[in-house]
């Protein structure tokens, strides 16, 4: 098996392409279909660490924490994300419990704390145990996180019971919306070019 | 931020025919796979190996691509009957209980004068499971027949609904937090319905599907069609 260094193939339709130098703010398309092929590397592996570090931190407080608050005839009563939860388990709806779970805590959580590991250990130059592994199961993770879907939700749920009573945005929604921001600053950099961390800085 | 469009040179191949589709060389013919995980391009006498950087799986395509994706596909038809017909919640007040679907909750707020809510539900809980159903059957039946038309257009499209399957996970994020905020003891609790358990199965099952459709076999049938 040998690997070839000045080619690149498209994901989408498999033609394969020379590779040719980008400089900044060019990308290349595939010239068969139109999808991109790459962008240009602007290394931004540094801002990473910090980055999910704060998404880590924010995360705890939106979980934490109630999300909405409602008061209807003198009782209140709010919910947290874990809560809700426990009640959709209990109402026999224990596949919307888990699914809710992997989607709004399991995956964002597991996708910050793996970016953090991984950068960490490429930035002190220290070999950590199961790297690998972590880059793996982050790209198999991505997919299902859907914290910014779950923004939406809250929306939609703050509007539907805005009629009927009257509904307080919690601590936790504002640190949501800190956490859906920065992941989505986190997934502008794509997973696959955690694989090459080390590679860009020995060149 | 500019984005410059380039293109790359692609390698001519050899016994290069004026066909739009075959004009181009393909990795598969070269005999080169490229890893789906860390992106590394090898050249293999043999499959079933594994990517010497990140020691993932080495595959030219997904593999039973086909097969699969018409499986989740089917159960997620199946699916979809009960998660329409199915309430998703239940209200329960002290007067009455009240059974909502997913269209009666859009037309609720329709009524109600929240017509941009009643679009963005409407578009995220109904356009999007029933579209990216039809979509992924039309690109599955179009490469199955090696259907050369429009192969730019339909890799277009599988990009779309990968992006969008997504959003309609909302529904079934509403229900979770109107079950977990309205539980006021003596007065109005709202409870979770059967629909909501095979809506968020529709959702899962869509989301499979997609993932298991590999648009290069498109490409291929329409080459050797």
């Amino acid at each position: 098996m040998q690997e070839l260094h000045d080619v690149i193939v498209c994901e989408y339709c498999d033609a394969i392409h020379q590779k040719t130098t980008l400089s900044i703010d060019e990308s290349a398309y595939c010239s068969r279909c139109g999808s991109e092929l790459e962008l240009f590397d602007q290394q931004p592996n540094l801002h990473l660490l910090p980055l999910s570090l704060a998404g880590i931190m924010l995360f705890i407080i939106a979980n934490a924490f109630p999300i909405l608050e409602m008061e209807i005839q003198g009782q209140t009563n709010n919910v947290t994300l874990l809560g809700s939860l426990m009640l959709l388990i209990a109402d026999d709806a224990s596949l919307v419990a888990v699914l809710v779970l992997i989607t709004t805590v399991f995956s964002p959580f597991m996708h910050l704390l793996l970016i953090s590991y991984v950068t960490y250990a490429s930035q002190k130059h220290i070999q950590l145990p199961f790297v690998n592994f972590a880059i793996h199961f982050l790209q198999a993770m991505v997919p299902w996180g859907m914290v910014e879907v779950f923004m939406l939700g809250i929306l939609v749920a703050f509007i539907k019971l805005g009629n009927l009573a009257s509904i307080i945005p919690g601590i936790a929604l504002w640190a949501f919306i800190g956490v859906s921001i920065l992941i989505t600053i986190i997934i502008s950099y794509n997973p696959k070019n955690l694989w090459h961390i080390d590679e860009n800085k020995a060149h | 931020m500019k984005i410059k469009r380039t293109k790359h040179q692609y390698i001519p191949s050899e016994s290069s025919t004026q066909d739009s589709v075959t004009q181009m060389q393909t990795a598969k013919n070269l005999g080169v796979v490229s890893c789906h995980s860390c992106g590394k391009i090898w050249r293999v006498s043999q499959l079933e190996k594994k990517c010497l950087h990140c020691h993932a799986d080495l595959y030219m395509r997904k593999p039973n691509s086909f097969q699969r994706c018409w499986a989740y596909l089917i159960a997620a038809w199946l699916m979809y009957i009960p998660a329409n017909l199915m309430p998703i919640m239940v209200t329960r007040t002290l007067f009455d209980t009240e059974k909502s679907t997913i269209l009666s909750g859009i037309i609720y707020f329709w009524v109600s004068g929240e017509w941009s809510l009643a679009i963005i539900v409407f578009i995220a809980s109904f356009l999007v499971p029933l579209l990216k159903m039809l979509s992924l059957m039309f690109l599955l039946v179009t490469s199955q027949y090696g259907c050369a038309w429009g192969l730019r257009q339909r890799t277009h499209l599988y990009k779309v609904l990968e992006f969008i399957g997504r959003w309609s996970m909302l529904d079934v994020f509403v229900v979770a937090l109107l079950v977990g905020l309205v539980q006021i003891p003596g007065y109005a609790s709202i409870v979770p319905g059967a629909g909501i358990v095979a809506f968020s199965a529709v959702v899962v099952l869509t989301m499979l599907a997609s993932m298991s459709y590999d648009p290069r076999l498109a490409w291929d049938a329409a080459e050797h069609k």
